[in-house]
């Protein structure tokens, strides 16, 4: 005589009944052709203590932590005010470095797209950092475009978007025709991902 | 309470030059003892091998060896110099599954650019202070997920011992 064991749950015992998962399913109304997948063996996990050593130099208790927090941020204003001091040249070169990139943009070639993604990225990234809101728009646009179209990207428009983004940059850039631009960016690759849907 | 900086070195893998240059900035002026920058996640990972950094600071897109792979490679217990390190992702990526993806690859907070030093600090104090234990599965060694970060603000100074 065979044991069966108790049913875990109401899907097994119509299962253990006659029913398949998938008839159980269909006679509830839901979709059928669907089998219940058995119940997978957790994998074997361990929990790992971590060690104290770097929690106990890491934290001092030697300060008020709202002062010390208030401190340190100063500093780094101070810090930080400096850096953007040197970086006036930085979103120049980051975005000349990521038209020229672009440029060469072949949409057959994988490492093509990934050097034009990563150059979108990162100018997207310094264009935040610079606070060129505009700037980080089109560089977003144009990421977005090359890493959903993939292979089937217009090169027409990645073009697009290195004038823009050089225009951008200039110093006779007129900031509301940017913003123009890059709303204009933004619905084309709209729409052209909307067509390879 | 307040984070030792004077105590802790740092390696900040981060290919855009501007954000690299603010980061090391900041955490210099945190008080830093040891801060060591890199554009690319594999000479962070050569960094870390020469000798390991208390704090790893990473962008996620880099040419080489990306952030997530580098926060893999550091987690590797079988050649990590420090599988444990508190690794921080610091990247303009803020959708929902790339934060996921980055948890799963096994780092230990996730802050979206841009920033500022006083999030930052929040965030480095948040991941030093967390008491939660790695978990180790076949696909996965890391800060356990199933826990929320235990650091919820400052904590409490540690009891003075009586005379």
């Amino acid at each position: 005589m065979r044991i069966i064991p108790a049913p875990r749950d109401k899907a097994a015992a119509k299962s253990r009944d006659g029913k398949t998962g998938s008839s159980a399913k269909s006679a509830a109304g839901k979709p059928s052709g669907t089998k219940p997948s058995p119940a997978k063996p957790a994998p074997p996990r361990e929990t790992v203590p971590v060690p104290d050593r770097l929690r106990a130099k890491a934290l001092a208790f030697d300060a008020d932590y709202e002062e010390a927090l208030a401190a340190a941020v100063s500093r780094a204003q101070a810090a930080e005010v400096r850096v953007r001091a040197q970086a006036g040249e930085t979103l120049a070169e980051e975005a000349a470095r990521c038209a020229g990139i672009v440029e060469g943009f072949d949409p057959a070639q994988a490492a093509s797209r990934t050097r034009s993604l990563r150059a979108a990225h990162r100018l997207r990234g310094a264009a935040l950092g610079l606070a060129v809101p505009v700037v980080a728009r089109m560089a977003a646009s144009l990421a977005r475009l090359v890493e959903r179209a993939g292979a089937r990207t217009p090169v027409a428009l990645v073009a697009a978007h290195a004038d823009a983004i050089r225009a951008a940059v200039s110093p006779k850039a007129e900031p509301r025709a940017a913003e123009v631009v890059a709303r204009e960016l933004e619905v084309a690759v709209d729409a052209v991902l909307a067509r390879l849907k | 309470m307040r984070i030792a900086f004077e105590n802790l070195s740092f390696i900040v893998a981060e290919d855009d030059p501007f954000w690299r240059r603010l980061v090391v900035a900041w955490l210099e002026a945190f008080g830093a003892r040891s801060v060591r920058d890199t554009a690319d996640g594999a000479r962070a990972l050569a960094l870390m091998n020469e000798a390991p950094a208390d704090v790893v600071v990473t962008d996620w897109e880099m040419p080489g060896l990306d952030g997530i792979a580098l926060t893999k490679a550091l987690r590797d217990r079988k050649t990590s110099p420090d599988a444990f390190v508190p690794i921080l992702m610091l990247t303009a990526y803020g959708e929902r599954g790339r934060v996921m993806r980055a948890m799963r690859a096994g780092v230990s907070g996730y802050l979206v650019k841009p920033t500022t030093p006083q999030a930052f600090y929040e965030r480095l104090l948040a991941v030093l202070a967390d008491t939660r234990p790695f978990v180790a599965t076949p696909h996965y060694f890391g800060p356990d997920r199933s826990r929320p970060q235990s650091f919820a603000g400052p904590p409490a100074p540690p009891p003075v011992p009586e005379e």
